[in-house]
């Protein structure tokens, strides 16, 4: 995707329009701490930050009160993933020493209005969604996805391995401090994400739940974690090239709304 | 059929509609929200040449049917996959009894596939058999995102759905053709899980469960689960498209199926009129995985292609296949493909 356009309108209000990536070098402070706090917010199910992803379409600063506004790949996309990426940013910005109020906004989203409402009464997703949603499976669907991610990591981490000259048989003993540095690093966030141990000892290469993986069963595990980053690559693919026919690369906010023919309730059926 | 470099591709397409989502019959928000994102899938994975204005994207003709599927689209029998919407449409999206009205006019070229929903309860089991009835089903297609009421959603694991797909088994029905989409209850959890095919498969063996999109957004959960279950079956509508944007993720989705169901379970969906198969079908022939994937995933050969266009749902569903596009060296593999010349002309 092409760069999104940036406005610095020269106000006491700064505003900006466009990707939170496209900050770096602007010399608002505020304006980078608040973009570098969202840089911390990913998507649950790509595994990738907002910022990278496109998904924040605006952020203003007016003095210490915050307001970004966010968009998706398409109407429907899942509520809960959606949830927590709005409630992730209302905590990560409410974090911020000098921040007041914050406000996300949802846009363009079959549920932004419970969404929307929901993280900024500081409910709990199953509030919001009355009846539509058990107490306590918000957390377990994001561990799940991160578990996910430690698979498509190893898968990740293999390829280079491989790529330096590794063997499998080295592949399948190494422990997390024999890894080259960088490859060991990606692990270790994961894992320590995760809260499974991440000690120079450790298996490099262990099942999502951080067990180790018997040396019989090591060609299968890595073939899973290879499916798995396939399959998460592919759905960013997919999520990217939504973004993107939805709002147009470089779109500006201006002409991307969705403009709907509502009808009357009675009308349905 | 298709025919390239001497060779005779039959082509079944698995997943085609006719929808209406005019202004007319756009019932709310969701109505118009559901079909511009089905119009962005369009946009985003096709050439520039295949993209529809919005207007004719909406609702398009049966002229257009079947001049894209049979005229130029190489298809020789296209399945209807009905997506009721109920909820978002005033007169339904994509219905059975409509697309029944176009099959009817093409005896031989277009299957109609039903479509059922354990919330209906008792009553939509007679509802269930009369549709049977009426259209001789083979298939149905579930969507199992469809909201009614207050629900949002529902599973293959619901009590209620396994008496519907004993009803299935019954009936004769024998291709449950099962559609993930978001939103299901309870909201909270995985939209796309599969895990509840994998209970539906073992507790029915002797249905086939053919998985559109290939279970994406969940396709490692879905290989797991295609692995275990020899009645479960990968359809590529959505991934084949990727084909042309994005030719290195198809050659990997395709090469995943391929390690973990083998070629016998994997068929062709255009998804019409999301996407037409003219042009899915010549690039498909056409492709070959990528030289530096060859030694991970192997090589796409003529057969697998020609299984993969056709042959693995004419067997499903079956379809008569013309002798030239049959596969006559593996009969252990596509035997009951070409039916009554698997055991004649096997070693021709």
């Amino acid at each position: 995707m092409s760069a999104p356009t940036i406005a610095v309108p020269l106000s006491t209000e700064t505003e900006i329009i466009g990707s939170a990536t496209e900050l770096i070098g602007i010399g608002e402070q505020r304006l980078g701490e608040v973009a570098a706090a969202l840089a911390g917010v990913l998507d649950p199910e790509l595994d990738r930050p907002i910022t990278e992803l496109g998904f924040v379409r605006g952020i203003t600063v007016s003095d210490a009160d915050v307001k970004v506004r966010l968009r998706l790949p398409t109407y429907f996309c899942a509520p809960n993933f959606a949830w927590l990426m709005v409630d992730d940013c209302q905590r990560t910005l409410a974090a911020l020493p000098w921040s007041r109020q914050v406000t996300v906004v949802l846009e363009d989203h079959f549920a932004a209005a419970e969404i929307n409402r929901g993280v900024a009464a500081g409910e709990r997703f199953a509030d919001a969604f009355p009846l539509l949603a058990d107490a306590d499976g918000l957390q377990e669907l994001r561990a799940k996805f991160l578990r996910k991610g430690l698979l498509a990591a190893q898968a990740c981490a293999v390829t280079r391995l491989q790529e330096s000259g590794w063997t499998d048989i080295r592949i399948a003993g190494a422990t997390l401090g024999e890894l080259p540095r960088a490859q060991a690093a990606k692990l270790i966030r994961r894992r320590t994400t995760l809260g499974l141990t991440a000690e120079a000892g450790d298996p490099a290469f262990t099942d999502e739940h951080g067990a180790p993986v018997p040396a019989e069963a090591m060609r299968d595990h890595l073939r899973r974690c290879r499916t798995t980053a396939v399959g998460v690559s592919a759905n960013n693919q997919i999520c990217q090239g939504l973004l993107a026919a939805r709002y147009g690369d470089g779109d500006s906010g201006s002409d991307g709304e969705v403009r709907f023919v509502d009808r009357p309730e009675g009308g349905i059926r | 059929m298709y025919s390239k470099d001497g060779v005779d591709y039959f082509v079944v397409d698995g997943h085609i509609h006719f929808w209406d989502a005019s202004e007319q019959n756009t019932a709310n928000r969701y109505g118009e929200g559901f079909i511009r994102c089905f119009y962005d899938y369009q946009r985003n994975l096709s050439p520039a040449q295949w993209v529809w204005p919005l207007e004719k994207f909406r609702k398009y003709s049966e002229g257009d049917l079947v001049h894209d599927l049979f005229d130029t689209g190489y298809v020789d029998v296209g399945i209807f996959q009905p997506t009721y919407l109920s909820e978002f449409y005033t007169k339904g999206f994509n219905t059975t009894e409509d697309n029944g009205l176009i099959a009817e006019k093409h005896p031989g070229r277009l299957i109609v596939n039903g479509s059922w929903d354990p919330r209906a309860g008792e009553a939509g089991l007679g509802d269930l058999e009369r549709l049977a009835d009426r259209w001789r089903l083979r298939g149905v297609k579930l969507y199992t995102a469809e909201w009614r009421g207050d629900s949002k959603g529902w599973k293959l694991t619901d009590p209620m759905a396994q008496e519907y797909l004993a009803k299935c088994a019954d009936l004769g029905i024998r291709n449950i053709h099962v559609h993930k989409g978001p939103t299901i209850w309870p909201l909270n959890r995985d939209a796309f899980d599969v895990a509840d095919i994998d209970h539906a498969a073992t507790a029915f063996p002797e249905l086939n469960f053919i998985v559109e999109h290939s279970g994406l957004p969940r396709l490692e959960d879905f290989c797991w689960i295609a692995t275990q279950e020899p009645n479960v079956y990968a359809g590529l509508s959505v991934v084949m498209p990727f084909i042309h944007s994005r030719p290195r993720y198809f050659a990997q989705v395709l090469g995943e199926l391929l390690y973990w169901l083998d070629e016998d379970r994997i068929s062709f969906g255009s998804d019409y009129a999301i996407w037409s198969p003219r042009w899915l079908i010549e690039q498909f022939v056409d492709f070959q995985i990528p030289e530096d994937l060859q030694s991970e995933y192997g090589v796409l050969t003529t057969d697998v292609k020609r299984k993969i266009l056709g042959l693995n749902l004419a067997r499903l569903y079956d379809i008569e296949v013309p002798e030239r596009a049959r596969i006559h060296a593996e009969p252990a593999a596509v035997g009951s493909v070409a039916v009554g010349s698997a055991a004649g002309g096997a070693g021709r």
